[in-house]
């Protein structure tokens, strides 16, 4: 069960150079991945093929298996993926529909679209915004909400749809730290709720604080694959043009060659790690 | 060219206040990034810069002279400014001529544009793709190129909106050379940003903005430890900073810094057999 | 799940008749009076549609939010057409008033007014619609009429008056400003100057639309499957006559136009 692809390579109409090259992965139910990767890297590429928009949506040529729940997505129509596989945008304004002037119609917005029974959406739609803690905004219009408020409204949206997983591409890029924190906490609460989550994040250190397992990808190839220790202590991380947390990077500065297991990712287990004594007792 | 702030104080026409009574000098080609939470002010504040706002009250002074009565066009050639979208200013077919669309419109033209153009794109690292058309490149990719259209008109002051969003670390690694080469010669560098880390790597000056005022300005070694401002302005200070105010002593804010801070201290045994035997344990 | 938002529309709650109709109804009226306006020739007839129009905009109370909407650019309108059908229309016609070397010609100013008329008349009936139809509403109602999703989507975003259209296009403006661009002087200068401020909405939308079909593909709105709608439009019990009466108007209208007494 869950998601897995088997040797996919994916290269765009159009284009020369493979954007996914061989990549081999199993998404584990409830499990909470971070994707890290340099631009170019196949972050965006590898989300639309767990979403399914390719090979349905975007055109080019797909080899390799993608399986959901042992059957292969392209054999599953895109709206079908839709339920299972959600997908949220780095730009809320290009996920919101634009047709619905209250919080609680876009949320409904894809229900609606499935034909769902209107108690049924009734009921999804009031747990969405509950889990998004949007209830208190239900009746606002979107386009008066902060930037972290609408990132949230896109994914209530998408958790409504019930969806197995939930992608998301870089959803806090054009967010300021408050807006960030609140997205984070909202993948916080899908992940409460049961959900496979993958990430797409540049902010290094929150991913760290917050994966299961992180998948770190070099020119469409999957670099290496982890726990987040595990990725960062790794040789071939250093090449990937993406940084370490700030911790992680010190202790490799500062002469670490220990297990991967035991790479500081906070100033306490950095401590704790070299023996330093704190200045005041906390 | 000194940026002088006196008492302004700026209101939208929704009735927002967005400046209240904010008064700052900012000397010849010194670094300054501006941190807070959005709607703190700070955007609003460096619009001031370049006419793009006028104060409601008080007044901007740029060189010597109140910039009241000049025109945006003329302050451009004082202030370049780079938004934080490269999609609300990318318009020609290729990054070149987009690169030269200030440069021309200050009145550059023939070899001295070519020149501003060029040096622009080599420092960004983008000159390889001068032909291409800039919606074919990554979105991280315009903003260099949106960044070099400002850089290439060679103000005496440069203002960046946000330049590290959506940049991986090469990317943020050409923007900081920039930055380096500007201020070498003497060039004032603004930046608003919310990315802490690039603000301790690269700025010697921070003002933290909350609630429409100024509530911290002074060296990162200062304002990161004032803690309440911080985060009564909604801010993290980087982790460095955190184990630096954990473990007292000489300040540091850079990973590099704290790496050759603690260097002296690490302890005898080296870090590979403490390990082993905590493994062992 | 009602619809109670009316940021970014044009809508103006209220609980009149007019509101209370179905929209297909209200389009229906829409669509046999821009008709009648267009088939109508004589003036007295044109009055007649232009003023039956404000009395509905009145019943409906929406009369004071029409003129907001649209007084000034009727004003000009009104203006611009008289001047130049009354000063520059061909053809001999008898002078209905001498300024100076100008003189104001009667066929031109009874042209301009049954154009301006015309184009009131218009403006009213669709604004009818607009002011007092939720766009939702509107939109539901088209769909469950048997349109494509596609035509009530394209219908309703273009409808959304969305801040953030508007927050871009000034976004746009500070930043070719701030890169020297002139918006002032002379009126090539301004011509010119508009390329850099339209090419970014041009290329911004050619980008967003790729997202946004992928989000809408993503969210079922091309789905085949048979949509559910959570709130219901309800018919009054009075608009099946209202429709006949409507048709009946149409085709005496066209036949009084035939008789030529229209």
């Amino acid at each position: 069960m869950g998601l897995t692809l088997t040797h996919v390579s994916f290269t765009y109409q159009g284009t020369a150079s493979k954007a996914i090259d061989d990549v081999s992965l199993d998404l584990q139910p409830g499990r909470f991945y971070g994707v890290v990767g340099a631009t170019g890297a196949g972050k965006s590429t590898l989300c639309h093929i767990f979403s399914g928009l390719i090979p349905h949506f975007l055109k080019g040529s797909l080899d390799g298996e993608v399986a959901l729940d042992g059957q292969p997505t392209s054999a599953i129509p895109i709206d079908e993926i839709a339920t299972r596989v959600g997908y949220v945008f780095q730009n809320p304004f290009d996920q919101l529909s634009h047709i619905t002037y209250r919080v609680d119609d876009e949320v409904a917005f894809g229900l609606q679209n499935f034909g769902l029974p209107r108690d049924e959406i009734v009921a999804r739609v009031t747990h969405a915004l509950e889990v998004l803690r949007l209830a208190d905004l239900r009746d606002r219009y979107p386009f008066h909400l902060s930037g972290g408020q609408l990132q949230r409204l896109a994914v209530a949206s998408v958790l409504a749809m019930s969806p197995d997983i939930v992608v998301m591409d870089e959803p806090t890029s054009q967010l300021d730290p408050q807006g960030t924190r609140e997205v984070f906490q909202a993948v916080a609460d899908l992940r409460a709720s049961g959900v496979t989550v993958v990430l797409v994040e540049h902010k290094v250190d929150l991913l760290a604080a917050h994966v299961d397992e992180l998948i770190a990808l070099g020119d469409g190839r999957v670099v290496c694959q982890g726990s987040p220790r595990a990725v960062f202590a790794s040789p071939v991380f250093g090449d990937l043009g993406v940084n370490r947390p700030q911790m992680a990077e010190l202790a490799l500065q500062l002469g670490f060659a220990g297990e991967a297991e035991a790479l500081p990712l906070s100033p306490t287990e950095l401590m704790k790690h070299y023996g330093f004594e704190a200045l005041h007792a906390d | 060219m000194p940026i002088e702030v006196r008492q302004v104080s700026y209101a939208y026409a929704s009735g927002v206040r967005a400046l209240a009574d904010v008064s700052l000098r900012i000397g010849d080609g010194e670094r300054v990034a501006f941190v807070g939470q959005n709607g703190s002010g700070k955007t609003t504040l460096v619009k001031q810069f370049n006419g793009l706002l006028r104060p409601t009250s008080g007044s901007v002074w740029l060189g010597g002279a109140d910039i009241a009565t000049q025109r945006i066009s003329d302050l451009a050639r004082q202030v370049g400014f780079a938004f934080q979208n490269p999609d609300d200013q990318i318009f020609r077919n290729s990054v070149e001529s987009e690169v030269a669309f200030g440069p021309f419109n200050l009145g550059l033209r023939g070899a001295s544009l070519q020149a501003a153009v060029d040096e622009a794109l080599g420092a960004l690292e983008l000159a390889r793709w001068r032909d291409e058309h800039p919606y074919t490149l990554s979105y991280a990719a315009r903003k260099l190129v949106c960044i070099a259209g400002v850089a290439a008109m060679q103000t005496p002051v440069l203002v960046l909106d946000e330049p590290t969003t959506g940049q991986d670390r090469l990317g943020v690694e050409r923007i900081e050379h920039l930055l380096a080469a500007r201020s070498e010669r003497g060039t004032t560098v603004l930046v608003v940003t919310h990315d802490m880390a690039f603000v301790a790597r690269n700025f010697d000056r921070v003002i933290v903005m909350s609630a429409a005022q100024i509530h911290a300005d002074g060296a990162p070694s200062e304002v990161f430890w004032r803690d309440e401002v911080l985060s009564g302005a909604g801010l993290e200070p980087p982790p460095v900073v955190r184990l630096s105010q954990r473990l007292g002593g000489p300040r540091f804010w850079t990973v590099s810094g704290a790496a050759s801070a603690l260097q002296p201290r690490l302890p005898d045994r080296t870090s590979k057999s403490t390990l082993s035997e905590e493994a062992g344990t | 799940m009602t619809v109670s938002g009316t940021s970014g529309t044009l809508f103006q709650a209220g609980a009149s008749f007019v509101h209370a109709a179905h929209p297909t109804t209200k389009l229906l009226y829409a669509v046999v009076t821009i008709a009648c306006s267009l088939v109508v020739t004589r003036l007295p007839f044109l009055a007649a549609l232009a003023l039956s129009v404000c009395v509905v905009l009145y019943l409906a109370g929406v009369w004071r939010a029409f003129l907001r909407a649209t007084a000034r650019y009727l004003v000009l309108l009104t203006f611009f057409l008289l001047v130049i059908q009354g000063l520059f229309r061909e053809g001999p016609s008898a002078v209905l008033l001498q300024i100076g070397p100008a003189s104001l010609k009667t066929a031109g100013v009874l042209f301009a007014a049954s154009m301006v008329l015309r184009i009131f008349t218009m403006v009213g009936a669709f604004l009818v619609v607009v002011l007092t139809t939720h766009p939702a509403d509107l939109v539901q109602a088209i769909e469950q009429a048997g349109a494509s999703p596609r035509v009530g989507y394209l219908l309703l975003a273009t409808l959304q008056l969305s801040p953030e259209m508007v927050e871009r296009a000034r976004r746009i403006i500070d930043a070719q400003r701030s890169r020297g661009l002139r918006t002032d002087g002379s009126l090539v200068m301004r011509f010119r100057g508009l390329v850099p401020l339209v090419g970014p909405l041009f290329y911004g939308s050619l980008m967003s639309v790729e997202a946004k079909a992928m989000a809408l593909t993503a969210r079922g709105f091309f789905t085949q499957r048979r949509k559910t709608w959570v709130r219901t439009l309800a018919h009054q019990p009075w608009e099946p006559a209202a429709r006949i009466a409507l048709g009946a108007v149409f085709v005496g209208v066209v036949v009084l136009r035939v008789l030529g007494w229209a």
